[in-house]
């Protein structure tokens, strides 16, 4: 599986949002690091297809693109981010979103399911193992409105990983988590990442040290750093500052 | 596959309903049409009847006392011999109440002689259009009165610009209405088409209301990036989502018709099904019942709840904005009530016809037994065949401008 971005740009008048980016993402998890403007939450919805580029292409290959020579997910050409078959693969949390304050925890997982194509019993099921993954089984009858900012969030990554998405996007996933859930989600994340694409955008640097297997950064709209990293390299909040000349 | 996206579509389908139905505004909204509707249509039956400050009877008392004279005349043809029995009646009624202070339903010859005919003089007023007094002095005549009824007849087909194949239509239809008409007694019915207006203005206004948020409030819940990037979030929650908006504009019309029926049944009562039509609306020809007549005026307010809902669900994803929707949607209904389509000149007869097509004029018994037909291949179809085409027509053009929109939309 792979995703290939191919010089995709969006232009808001003559703001460039997001700057020609190219990226080839196969199995793993992704960090994406960048100042507030950067074009990091623009970048993932071009590739949620919730934006459509100015110009260049998001799709989704099965295994890599040169070697299955047009090879599908099904068995035809790569899936392009505007259809329904690469929407299934997909698993989103945005950075900032709503919930329909009267529904309970467990109504807009099966309502989210609805929308992800699952199966009725399937769907009952496979919230109720999300719900407890992410701590919630306590409280899933209970009305969302009555959840704290944290809860919401878990909720939020619960209905991301209802259709056991091969492309997992997840823009600030850790924000509003306590330090003992944000452990816990970093391992979660880094467990998703070993059979699947997890792309995660984040302020906290220490969360991509821990769970990235590479780093992008990305400034002005531009990637301006596409790598492994790894102790040897030195401190990646330091790099990362320096690439920002905020040092 | 296609089972899945279908059973998925009936999933969807049933929370978007639910969604309609449960939030706060539809409830607070349904429950004071429903309030207002109740209190409209029952209006005539409470409180007291007075006669120059004088408290003479309950409204409900007097209503049924009218019932019950309507009730004797039942079945009888309104001929010279019911026309002459209602002028002798009312020429008992001294000359000084007809023109004096005291009201000439004060006295007690009314109440004892002409009242009993009171239906039937209230009949040939309509018919003659004519002021109370000049009724008075008319001298019961059963050839006149169906001739002027005539000739009114073509005196307006003439005034709103009919042409000789639709004034040959009406004609036709003409002839297959009984003559001389049969009195039936049909209040409850004339009630229901009284109240008809009001009940199709709150119930244009409450489904902007309850469908202005259809689409846009996802937007300002910020729902719409979970939902554009699901699977089923773009075509097929699309389907569901103005399915849903249709059926709950359709459960909300029964439920409004239903209780309208039901109180009527019970304050004024139903019988007189299958009276004619003219007795209510003399200067109307199609032959219909006035049963039928109030069943297809149900079907329009149905067919004018449901094309404004479509409307109001296109719009609001246009403009993204409930309160922008719903302001927009106020003002067309607003601006319907301030200058309706008769105040259009007559000559400019396509707009002022398109003018009364419009929903919220459209829900007035005037407009839909109008005498102004449309012509569709060779057919002349009256207002209440050709309007639901009309409807369905534009209803599918907007449904599909939406689809673009929301299929193609994008957040932020």
């Amino acid at each position: 599986m792979e995703l290939i971005v191919d010089r995709v740009s969006k232009q808001y008048g003559s703001k460039i949002a997001v700057d020609r980016v190219s990226l080839k993402l196969q199995k793993g998890v992704y960090g994406l690091l960048g100042a507030n403007g950067a074009g990091k939450t623009t970048l993932m919805r071009l590739i949620c297809g919730i934006l459509k580029p100015t110009s260049g292409t998001v799709s989704l290959w099965a295994g890599d693109k040169e070697e299955s020579s047009g090879g599908t997910l099904a068995g035809g050409g790569g899936l392009d981010v505007s259809t329904e078959e690469y929407r299934a693969h997909l698993g989103y949390l945005p950075q900032d979103f709503g919930y329909y304050p009267d529904f309970s925890g467990m109504k807009f997982l099966l309502y989210m399911a609805a929308l992800k194509g699952l199966d009725k019993s399937y769907a009952k099921k496979r919230a109720l193992e999300l719900l407890d993954l992410v701590g919630l089984k306590e409280v899933y009858r209970k009305k969302i409105k009555t959840y704290s900012g944290g809860m919401k969030q878990r909720l939020g990554i619960a209905q991301a990983l209802l259709a056991e998405p091969k492309l997992l996007v997840l823009d600030e996933p850790t924000a509003g988590l306590d330090p003992k859930e944000r452990v816990r989600f970093r391992d979660l994340i880094a467990r998703l990442g070993q059979d699947n694409i997890v792309l995660l955008s984040t302020h906290i640097v220490s969360d991509i040290e821990h769970i990235a297997d590479t780093v992008l950064m990305m400034k002005d709209g531009q990637l301006i750093y596409q790598g492994k990293w790894d102790e040897t390299q030195g401190n990646l909040e330091a790099f990362y500052l320096q690439q920002f000349g905020e040092v | 596959m296609k089972a899945d996206r279908m059973k998925n579509l009936g999933m969807l389908y049933r929370f978007e309903l639910g969604k309609i139905i449960r939030r706060k505004t539809t409830l607070v909204t349904v429950g004071v049409v429903l309030l207002l509707i109740l209190l409209s249509l029952g209006l005539d039956s409470v409180g007291c009847y007075y006669i120059n400050g004088v408290k003479m009877d309950t409204n409900y008392h007097r209503n049924q006392i009218f019932k019950a004279d309507q009730l004797g005349l039942d079945g009888r043809p309104i001929d010279q011999e019911l026309l002459e029995e209602m002028g002798s009646g009312y020429d008992r009624i001294p000359e000084e109440a007809i023109h004096g202070e005291i009201p000439y339903v004060a006295t007690e010859e009314y109440e004892t002689y002409a009242r009993p005919y009171s239906a039937i003089f209230n009949f040939v007023k309509q018919v003659l259009r004519r002021n109370i007094s000049e009724v008075f002095t008319w001298e019961p005549d059963e050839q006149d009165l169906y001739l002027t009824r005539q000739q009114m007849l073509e005196k307006e087909w003439e005034e709103v610009f009919l042409t000789e194949k639709e004034k040959e239509f009406w004609r036709q239809k003409e002839k297959e209405i009984e003559m001389p008409m049969v009195f039936r007694f049909k209040e409850g019915y004339w009630h229901l088409h009284d109240s008809m207006y009001t009940v199709g203005f709150l119930v244009i206004f409450a489904t902007a209301i309850c469908l202005a948020g259809v689409f846009a409030d996802e937007r300002g819940r910020k729902m719409d990036q979970l939902i554009l990037s699901s699977k089923y979030g773009r075509n097929p929650l699309y389907l569901a989502k103005v399915l849903s908006g249709i059926s709950f504009t359709v459960l909300f019309v029964m439920l409004i018709c239903g209780l309208s029926v039901l109180e009527t049944y019970f304050l004024y009562g139903l019988e007189g099904f299958d009276a004619a039509f003219q007795l209510i609306m003399p200067s109307f020809s199609y032959p219909v019942t006035v049963g039928e007549s109030v069943l297809i005026a149900f079907a329009m307010l149905g067919a004018a709840a449901v094309i404004t809902g479509v409307f109001v669900m296109v719009l609001s994803e246009v403009l993204h904005n409930s309160l922008g929707t719903l302001a927009l949607t106020a003002g067309i209904i607003i601006l319907s009530m301030v200058f309706p389509s008769s105040a259009i000149p007559e000559r400019y007869r396509l707009i002022s016809q398109l003018w009364s097509y419009l929903p919220s004029n459209f829900v007035a018994a005037w407009e839909i037994f109008s005498c102004r037909t449309v012509p569709v291949l060779g057919m002349v179809l009256v207002s209440w065949q050709a309007v639901p085409i009309l409807y369905l027509v534009i209803g599918c053009g907007m449904a599909v401008v939406g689809r673009w929109k929301y299929t193609n939309g994008q957040v932020g």
